[in-house]
């Protein structure tokens, strides 16, 4: 293996050591050395290490060799209707993810993406499982949500899609999140499993109430203009490396959840089966309506040949 | 990156200003790195002031101004001086006091240091304390502010290494009193040596003493307020300082009616003037930084440490040596970042409790703001009390001896740092 | 004071308040339920701008610290050599962050905050430039103030 790598990427994500996602990652690098005899090196930075995820892409846009694990919320900066992958109960599981992936529509975003912006999606397969609301109280209905103020990220997508289901979505940074529980700042998070135990979220909450509103789709990107700078050969390796590790981390974090499951309970946390979904579903109706993503829906839908 | 070291040191030498030497040797990384472009800087430097949690800097500093301006300073020393003032060095020993107070809710050494610089420094100075010692005296006491509950440093440890955060906070509870108790000894010894005037020549009455807490009674009890506003769950601990502005706002111009609007602009002007020096210097070494990570040094370091084949009582020392290095140049929230996940699992596979290792990780950190050539809080104090760093060194010093041996002592009997979390959390 | 030194701190000291107030503000009206979506953002533009015009009224009040034990050592005519050098350095930095500042700004003009889509990104980028070109007259007034004075 070579020492010397023509192509070093600097990788970042935000989430914890822990999190399935950095081994997925690892693995990948591994993956794509060994094809390119270790001409093409990435080097993964966890814990948003290199940066925050918006400097990360300005960065990325500008050709430097950077790349980031990010979602659709993000990209729905650039093309407004790709939030619409973020909203609440537009997909139920990785099968449909994958085929979302095919679509014109999608396929055409992506263009635009790389030839508007200058950001290259390698891939969109990367499925962290689905979002629950975590409280102090059980939570059956989107009507045991009112009042609740439950921390969510701070763009649009993220704050109609929980306003939709019930809740007050409150703006609060990442790292808050563990002292605004305890404090009461906070009522409750809307997270995945895997973030109970990166953050110990235990200790200051009781419930996780399983209302599946989101399933948490990452996108990984790099920039176009270092995408385009490598070899063709070079780029097959990545996008193929970069979609065989996503589909390999979905599946395992299928099967961690339920070991998430146990252990969440283990630590003292109730975990609520029973919540009413058709009833979340049909408020999350509302966040479509807010933002105007009804007409990307339907042409979604239809297009993966749903409906 | 040796290039940048280099230059970086060169500047200081040359006696530029840090924060333009800083700036300078970060910005050559870009133009020498490839890959790398010289807009990146701009973006980096701005980037470190849209972080949230990093507002606590600033509303801390201006809090403390106002408080200035507001008449809780003069009250709250009047009643000390009462308190303390027959013992040698008793502005010292409320300095102490003062906070090991605000340490319960302030969670920002740099934030702390710096309010309390502005707060007693201009009065001790004119009880003939050097401004060396009372700018070492505010940056050590600082540590108080990590250590006691809440606390920034822990927080960031504990959600990176997956560490209760319960229980760090309870555990830094007692090395923090254990700190605040040795600072109190350190503090009374350098009075007698150096003659640091008493106050008062005989203990006062407990009558006077009942009627001067009855008159800063509100100034006494401003910590108490904000703890409960954060208690209460109105404020999570980056809004904590803006509270307390609004609180010194209120009682400057409604309880004391002390604060016109000339104060309130002085105050401000003051504050605007401590913020341009603190967060800019906090803006520009985010480009060190960033070359750091880029370059993978924390990592690497952290391989290294891994690779020793000691005593697990050695290693955590040799770990804690590293990072008291590390941290003469770092920038400790970034040490604290970066070095968590890589010594965490570490000192899991050599059985070391990790909340104890945690409590001294995060103390040792800190003390990287307090020590040359960058030293964050130590910039702040100094410049604050318009002293040298030659100055700030040659009358502080004993104050760095004492939080080591504090640590060292930690280390030796982990049950300091344990007990009371084993207390209050069960398994 | 010149007019711009006034505007320059009376814009920061507005900032700053603004800042304070909306960081306190963010607090309570979480506290009572409303939580403000845009104050958080608004809080850190804010900061943003204090800290870069802030730069420049703690360089004009000689704030910045610096180690001069090794440089108190020569004499008198090298300190003042030294000095110039570093001033001259300085000047070359905040000119190259006030090009790169201003393209960054241009670059980011898509770019908005997350709780305040309306609000373009260039808006708080412009405070580096902005800042540096003041740092840099600040600056480029020390030069002459040291070259007008007699070298002893
Ligand atoms: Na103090
Ligand atoms: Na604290």
């Amino acid at each position: 293996q070579g020492s010397n790598p023509t192509y070093t990427l600097r990788y970042n994500h935000v989430l914890a050591p822990t999190h399935p996602f950095h081994a997925a990652f690892q693995k990948w690098a591994q993956r794509v050395a060994a094809r390119t005899k270790g001409d093409l090196q990435i080097l993964v930075f966890h814990s948003a290490q290199l940066g925050v995820e918006e400097d990360i892409i300005e960065q990325l846009r500008r050709g430097i060799p950077v790349g980031q694990n990010t979602d659709a919320a993000r990209m729905g900066n650039y093309i407004r209707e790709m939030a619409v992958i973020n909203a609440p109960y537009f997909l139920q599981d990785p099968a449909q993810v994958e085929r979302l992936s095919k679509t014109p529509s999608v396929q055409r975003w992506i263009d635009q993406l790389a030839s508007q912006y200058g950001i290259r999606v390698l891939c969109m397969n990367w499925v962290q499982g689905a979002r629950h609301f975590m409280t102090n109280r059980p939570i059956r209905t989107p009507q045991d949500l009112r009042g609740l103020r439950i921390r969510t990220p701070p763009a649009p997508i993220w704050q109609e899609s929980v306003r939709a289901l019930g809740a007050t979505p409150v703006a609060l940074a990442f790292g808050e999140i563990y002292s605004g529980l305890q404090q009461r700042a906070i009522d409750g998070v809307e997270l995945v499993y895997q973030n109970i135990l990166d953050m110990s979220l235990n200790e200051v909450l009781r419930y996780v109430n399983e209302t599946q509103h989101i399933l948490l789709v990452n996108f990984q990107v790099v920039g176009e203009a270092w995408f385009q700078r490598l070899p063709k050969n070079y780029q097959q390796i990545l996008v193929e490396e970069c979609e065989s590790a996503g589909r390999g981390v979905t599946l395992d974090i299928q099967v961690q959840t339920a070991k998430a499951q146990r252990e969440v309970q283990r630590r003292g946390m109730t975990i609520v089966t029973n919540t009413n979904l058709e009833a979340f579903r049909q408020a999350g109706q509302a966040a479509y309506e807010r933002l105007g993503l009804l007409d990307a829906r339907r042409r979604l839908y239809e297009e993966m040949g749903l409906r | 990156m040796i290039v940048s070291l280099l230059i970086f040191l060169g500047l200081l030498l040359l006696g530029m200003p840090v924060v333009f030497a800083i700036g300078i040797a970060g910005f050559v990384f870009f133009l020498l790195t490839p890959g790398l472009q010289p807009v990146m800087p701009v973006q980096l430097a701005l980037s470190e002031t849209q972080n949230f949690a990093l507002l606590a800097i600033p509303t801390f500093i201006l809090a403390g101004n106002l408080m200035n301006e507001a008449g809780v300073t003069r009250r709250l020393v009047q009643f000390a001086t009462l308190l303390t003032g027959h013992l040698a060095g008793g502005l010292g020993q409320v300095s102490v006091l003062a906070s090991t107070l605000m340490g319960g809710v302030s969670g920002s050494a740099i934030a702390d240091a710096s309010m309390q610089a502005r707060v007693l420094g201009p009065e001790m100075q004119k009880r003939g304390y050097t401004p060396g010692f009372i700018a070492a005296l505010q940056g050590f006491t600082g540590l108080l502010a990590v250590m006691i509950p809440p606390s920034i440093a822990l927080i960031l440890y504990g959600s990176i290494g997956q560490v209760s955060i319960g229980r760090l906070f309870a555990g830094g509870i007692g090395i923090g009193l254990l700190l605040a108790l040795v600072f109190m000894l350190v503090v009374a010894f350098l009075a007698k040596k150096r003659r640091y005037p008493r106050e008062r020549a005989s203990p006062a009455p407990t009558r006077e003493i009942a009627s001067a807490f009855l008159a800063s009674f509100w100034a006494l009890i401003f910590p108490l307020i904000l703890l409960i506003t954060l208690r209460g769950g109105v404020f999570v601990p980056s809004e904590v300082g803006a509270a307390a502005c609004v609180y010194a706002l209120i009682l400057g111009s409604v309880v004391y009616r002390e604060l016109g609007k000339a104060g309130l602009v002085r105050a401000l002007k003051q504050s605007v003037a401590d913020i341009g020096m603190v967060s800019f210097l906090i803006a520009c070494s985010a480009l060190i930084g960033y070359a750091m990570k880029w370059e993978m040094w924390p990592q690497k370091l952290g391989q290294f440490l891994a690779g020793l084949q000691l005593e697990t009582t050695l290693v955590v020392l040799a770990v804690l040596l590293a990072l008291l290095v590390l941290g003469t140049v770092l920038d400790s929230t970034v040490m604290i970042i970066l070095t968590t996940p890589i010594l965490v699992p570490a000192m899991k596979a050599l059985g070391v409790d990790l909340v104890h290792f945690g409590v001294l990780m995060a103390l040792t950190c800190a003390i990287g703001l307090l020590t040359p050539p960058v030293g964050l809080s130590m910039y702040a104090v100094c410049s604050i009390m318009r002293c040298s760093v030659a100055e700030y060194l040659r009358e502080g010093w004993p104050l760095l001896v004492a939080v080591l041996a504090t640590i060292l002592v930690a280390l030796l009997f982990p049950p300091l740092v344990t007990t009371l979390p084993n207390l209050l959390f069960h398994r | 004071m010149s007019t711009v030194h006034r505007l320059e701190e009376s814009l920061a000291l507005v900032f700053l308040t603004i800042a304070t107030s909306m960081v306190f503000l963010s607090g309570i009206s979480r506290f009572l339920g409303q939580p403000l979506g845009w104050s958080i953002d608004l809080a850190t533009f804010c900061f943003a701008w204090a800290v870069f015009l802030g730069a420049d009224v703690a360089f004009r009040q000689d704030r910045h610290v610096s180690v001069e034990i090794f440089v108190q050592r020569l004499s008198k005519p090298w300190q003042r050599a030294i000095k110039l050098f570093n001033l001259c350095l300085i000047a070359l930095f905040l000119s190259a962050l006030l090009v790169y500042g201003s393209e960054m700004a241009y670059a980011t003009r898509f770019r908005t905050f997350q709780g305040i889509p309306e609000l373009s990104y260039a808006w708080v980028t412009l405070s580096v430039p902005v800042g540096s070109l003041l740092l840099l007259a600040t600056t480029v007034g020390k030069i002459r103030q040291l070259l007008k004075e007699n070298p002893a």
